[in-house]
């Protein structure tokens, strides 16, 4: 079957797509996912150098100084945060099945699950920001 | 600033001629070459729909382009193509609403594509199928032969009512991220109406439901993206059943969860007649029965 | 093992992260909130100093398992929704394990290490 019969969307559909809030949280979610991974495994690797003593700590250290790691830091705490944080909300739409609202008689204009969750979704969202905001203080304080 | 305007200064002329919207229509012809991009001029008068705009390509201007539609008012869930890059139902998309010059449609994705603006649904239904769409109980012989009806209070019916409303127009499948790279997916439409059983206290078949979906291309690969509601153009919420199908399955295989089944309803009494209550006048006219 | 084990475990992984993770977080990138430089936090006779204390290596192992789990599972969940993963659910299974294993094995094997190291280096 050809592709243009076949006519799938394949990765574009991942995003966009002119849909609301929610397709956007989870294409973040993934991309987040994905760099979170990969920092994880970098992470242990680098943290590892610990067991071969204070000279090779320190030389793993200095590899990943600098203002430039500093401000990559920065931006992995982001893009945790925005993960922890629309997790949190997944956890509860997804695995305690809250917030999503009651079936009920469908009624135009439709008030449906997501806009159900969307206050949890602003709320979290908001804390996240803040978050943020101490964090970076953070970070200026101590650059 | 709110305005208000009397019935007099409303242009309720339905035959004038608003404005003229370019339909750019992705035609394809079913032998696998490239879709190209057509351009059709459309008179715009007040009312008309993307589907009469479709019509009035196919009267007047190109009696080729193919589309698929009936009832014309959002019931039969035919004419589901992509308007201005979102999924939607033709009938039910104002084309004034759209406050476009141009106005591209092009046939769902995640469907094959047979023609034009024609998708094949055949995947749609066969992941329906495959959840099983109908009450399965014990008592066969009762379902087969009907005696009396299963008891169900309106609270009881409220609870899933609007999964029935899905009206198979397969929007939701073309505008889910999963379904897009992930043919094997069960899909939102599916989850829907998995749902709608197993919240339907009719059907007693709720332990072989939750393994129905339980498995790699199944419902877990729903991330509640909300794009299938978002475009549904019933309210059904496919996320709302997907996420409720999650939630079932986890309590059921984590804390045992048992579904009430509802029984038949009570053998009614039958009537009988008060003493003393004069008989009616004797029929004017002779029954035709 | 059906879908909805690993699943659940995915998401109590992903609560317990939020805290846990937290945590250190907090105790590691923002030790400078609570006035101790960012330096010291990293220099080898403090991370040495956590490296040995038991309660801080089982923390460590814990965090580990969970956001090795929660990411390989992750991980695996975008894999299989690839339009090329069909009839290759198992392999893809068993490359994100294998993964996850091995960076496991090799962080419990710094951490056991390290905590081996008391007295040697502090």
């Amino acid at each position: 079957m050809g592709r243009f019969r076949e006519n799938r969307a394949g990765f574009g559909g991942w995003f966009g797509g002119r849909l609301g809030l929610e397709k956007w949280a989870y294409f973040f979610q993934r991309i987040t996912g994905l760099l979170i991974y990969l920092y994880l495994l970098l992470h242990i690797v680098v943290t590892g150098s610990r067991a071969f003593g204070p000279d090779a700590w320190e030389r793993t250290m200095q590899a990943v100084s600098g203002p430039v790691f500093r401000f990559l830091e920065y931006l992995l705490i982001v893009v945790i945060t925005f993960h922890a944080f629309n997790g949190i909300r997944l956890i509860v739409t997804e695995f305690f099945g809250w917030a999503l609202g009651r079936p009920h008689r469908p009624v135009y204009p439709y008030r449906t699950s997501l806009h159900h969750q969307r206050p949890l979704f602003y709320t979290l969202m908001v804390l996240a920001f803040v978050f943020l905001i101490i964090t970076a203080w953070g970070f200026l304080a101590n650059p | 600033m709110s305005r208000t305007r009397s019935l007099s200064d409303i242009d309720i002329q339905m035959d004038k001629v608003i404005r003229e919207v370019t339909f750019r229509i992705l035609r394809y012809n079913g032998t696998g070459e490239p879709p190209t991009e057509r351009d059709y001029t459309v008179p715009v008068k007040r009312g008309m729909t993307v589907l009469d705009g479709l019509l009035y390509i196919k009267e007047n201007l190109d009696g080729s382009v193919s589309f698929r539609y009936s009832c014309r008012m959002g019931v039969c869930g035919s004419c589901g193509m992509i308007i201005n890059g979102k999924p939607a139902l033709a009938c039910q998309t104002q084309i004034l609403d759209l406050d476009r010059d141009v106005i591209t449609l092009r046939p769902m994705d995640n469907y094959p594509n047979i023609k034009d603006l024609v998708p094949d649904l055949t995947n749609l239904f066969e992941k329906h199928r495959r959840i099983k769409p109908y009450i399965i109980r014990p008592d066969r012989q009762e379902l087969d032969h009907p005696t009396r009806e299963y008891a169900q209070s309106p609270e009881e019916l409220e609870a899933f009512l609007q999964f029935t409303y899905c009206i198979k127009c397969g929007l939701c499948l073309s505008a889910c991220p999963t379904v897009a790279t992930d043919p094997q997916f069960i899909g939102p439409q599916a989850l829907g109406q998995l749902a709608r059983y197993m919240i339907d206290n009719r059907d007693a078949n709720f332990d072989e439901r939750c393994d129905l979906v339980d498995d790699v291309h199944g419902v877990w690969r729903c991330h509640f993206a909300g794009a299938c509601t978002e475009v549904c153009p019933k309210g059904v919420d496919p996320a709302l059943g997907a996420q409720l199908v999650k939630h079932y399955i986890l309590k059921h295989h984590w804390f045992g969860m048992k579904k009430k089944v509802t029984q038949l309803i009570p053998e009614t009494v039958s009537g009988t007649r008060r003493e003393g209550i004069p008989e009616p006048p004797p029929r004017t006219v002779e029954s035709t029965t | 093992m059906k879908e909805s084990r690993g699943w659940f475990l995915f998401m109590i992984a992903g609560l317990l992260l939020f805290v846990l993770l937290g945590a250190h977080l907090i105790g590691m990138h923002l030790s400078s909130l609570f006035g101790i430089s960012y330096e010291k936090t990293l220099s080898f006779s403090h991370v040495a100093e956590r490296s040995a204390n038991v309660a801080f290596t089982i923390f460590y192992l814990i965090l580990l398992a969970l956001a090795l789990f929660h990411g390989s599972y992750g991980v695996r969940a975008i894999l299989l929704e690839l339009p090329w993963s069909q009839g290759r659910e198992r392999i893809i299974t068993w490359i994100v394990a294998g993964i996850g294993l091995l960076f496991f094995g090799y962080g419990v094997w710094a951490a056991l290490a390290a905590l081996g190291q008391k007295g040697v280096f502090v």
